[in-house]
């Protein structure tokens, strides 16, 4: 479970509670989110995510799994959210996570040499079906599938993840994830307590 | 016409002859032929290492999940590649056991020693000896190795011999110095980084050697232009790279800062920020350009050679290991 934490607990570091999507409202430019804050933390287990550093929409946050601690930046505007893992912190080259606006089927595609990681947005709830425990009700989730191509080096090895599933709230971040390995075995990461967008949904 | 005339008419023409001898393109036919002789060097030369004894012992010993090592093989998914080792906790004595097929422990030692078998050869023994091995954490990812030191004994005979040093500054990667040595085979790599997150940008530089006991196999040099990205790391932004692998050249510069990589136009990006040349030393020959492009029918790139006449050949089908490089993430 705690594999893939750090990119999971990295995304939900960058949600704001103050997303809005583009189409309910096209008078207001992008904001910067309130969970953008130092100090808001995600947990799944034992493991955690904290935002350490805040400059503007950027956030740098520590994340902390199976003793091991490293910082990771993204950036988040009330339009959606991104990352620079892949641009290893080049914020000339943010990497989209999700655009709240972005249709069902929208890709996201990120160039390393020959290898291509492609996001595909899945769905998008219209009711409030997916159940976070850890929030104690039931809310609305975009769904993002992230196909890692293989090959891929991080970390100076050969990933063994080959497809991730995020599931994602625009209020809370990434609520829940799933990976799958390149030998057919999956994790799967819920997150199991938050200080996180506390009040109404 | 005088003796003396001749030769004054004579020697600027041989001069101009021999020194001259710039690269030229090779016809396909020619290049094709380079990349064979090369592809079939390289794959003699993994052939042969794979059978040296050394080389069987350490992939015996990084194969066994029972092994006290780090960088052994992983079969657990981990997307960073990274399960947190303690030297302290895997310190003593191993004896590997043929009734349960595992490494087992002794006693406590101030070092890891493991003795076993040479597969393929039960008659003769291994020792290993893992002296050192220190890692600090970076900021960025979980941690390096800052030292290590390694021998490898085959009846009583020293074949292999790691020296790894490496320095962490600001939390990132500053200064890297490795030499392994084995019976007939000498790998080194260095590596520096300028600058620091004081500054915009900065440099990291390097070299690695490789030889055998004949010949050298593979000697390069690179030099890569990095912003910083404070507090957390930095990005590249030209990279230079001069490799040479037997009788064949790498020359590569690509502009890499300039690239876009989510953009529709992502290969033609690429190909026009980017020069890469592979060369034949012996006869000054350009085998070809490397280039992205997609595979025929596909949405998937793919890095090809494009000879002199235009035409272009996957470069996975004529030297795997350049395809290794190239798709090398440095994450």
């Amino acid at each position: 479970m705690k594999k893939f934490f750090i990119l999971m607990l990295l995304i939900a570091a960058i949600i704001g509670t103050s997303c809005k999507k583009k189409s309910d409202d096209t008078s207001t430019a992008p904001t910067v989110s309130l969970l953008a804050t130092v100090g808001t933390t995600w947990s799944s287990g034992t493991n955690s995510l904290t935002v350490s550093q805040v400059s503007g929409s950027d956030v740098i946050v520590t994340c902390t799994y199976g003793g091991n601690s490293i910082a990771v930046s993204g950036s988040m505007t009330t339009a959606g959210f991104a990352d620079y893992f892949y641009s290893s912190g080049d914020k000339t080259k943010p990497y989209t996570l999700v655009n709240f606006s972005d249709p069902v089927g929208t890709q996201y595609k990120f160039n390393i040499g020959s290898s291509q990681v492609v996001r595909t947005l899945l769905s998008s709830s219209t009711t409030d079906d997916f159940y976070v425990s850890a929030l104690g009700m039931y809310i609305k989730t975009m769904d993002v599938k992230e196909d890692v191509p293989q090959g891929l080096t991080v970390n100076g090895k050969v990933t063994k993840t080959k497809t991730i599933y995020w599931y994602l709230n625009h209020k809370f971040g990434v609520v829940y994830a799933r990976v799958i390995y390149t030998d057919g075995t999956e994790t799967d990461i819920p997150l199991t307590s938050t200080n996180a967008g506390a009040g109404s949904k | 016409m005088t003796n003396k005339q001749l030769y004054l008419l004579i020697l600027p023409l041989l001069f101009f002859t021999f020194a001259c001898k710039t690269d030229h393109p090779l016809d396909k036919k020619e290049a094709v032929n380079s990349l064979k002789i090369l592809n079939g060097d390289l794959i003699n030369f993994a052939v042969n290492t794979s059978q040296k004894p050394w080389y069987r012992a350490m992939k015996f010993l990084l194969n066994q999940s029972s092994s006290p090592l780090p960088f052994k093989n992983d079969t657990s998914g981990n997307f960073f590649n990274s399960l947190r080792y303690s030297f302290a906790d895997k310190k003593g004595f191993y004896v590997w056991d043929t009734v349960s097929g595992t490494f087992v422990k002794q006693k406590d030692t101030s070092m890891i020693l493991i003795y076993f078998p040479l597969p393929g050869k039960m008659e003769s023994y291994c020792k290993f000896f893992l002296y050192a091995y220190e890692m600090q954490d970076t900021r960025s990812r979980p941690g390096f190795p800052i030292d290590i030191r390694a021998k490898l004994f085959i009846d009583n005979h020293e074949e292999l011999s790691l020296n790894h040093h490496a320095l962490i500054a600001e939390n990132l990667l500053s200064v890297v110095s490795s030499d392994l040595h084995c019976s007939d085979f000498h790998l080194s790599f260095h590596m520096a980084r300028e600058g620091d997150f004081s500054q915009k940008s900065g440099l990291v530089k390097g070299d690695l050697q490789l030889r055998d006991d004949k010949q050298e196999i593979i000697s390069a040099e690179y030099n890569i232009d990095i912003d910083y990205h404070p507090p957390v790391t930095y990005s590249f932004q030209y990279i230079r790279l001069m490799m040479k692998v037997f009788e064949s050249k790498l020359e590569c510069n690509i502009n890499y800062g300039t690239i876009s990589p989510t953009s529709n136009e992502y290969a033609n990006e690429f190909n026009k920020n980017s020069g890469i040349l592979i060369k034949n030393l012996e006869n000054s020959g350009i085998i070809g350009n490397v280039v992205l492009a997609p595979e025929d029918g596909k949405d998937k790139l793919d890095f090809f050679i494009r000879y002199s006449d235009g035409t272009m050949s996957k470069l996975s089908d004529q030297i795997i290991i350049l395809k290794k490089i190239l798709n090398k993430k440095y994450s």
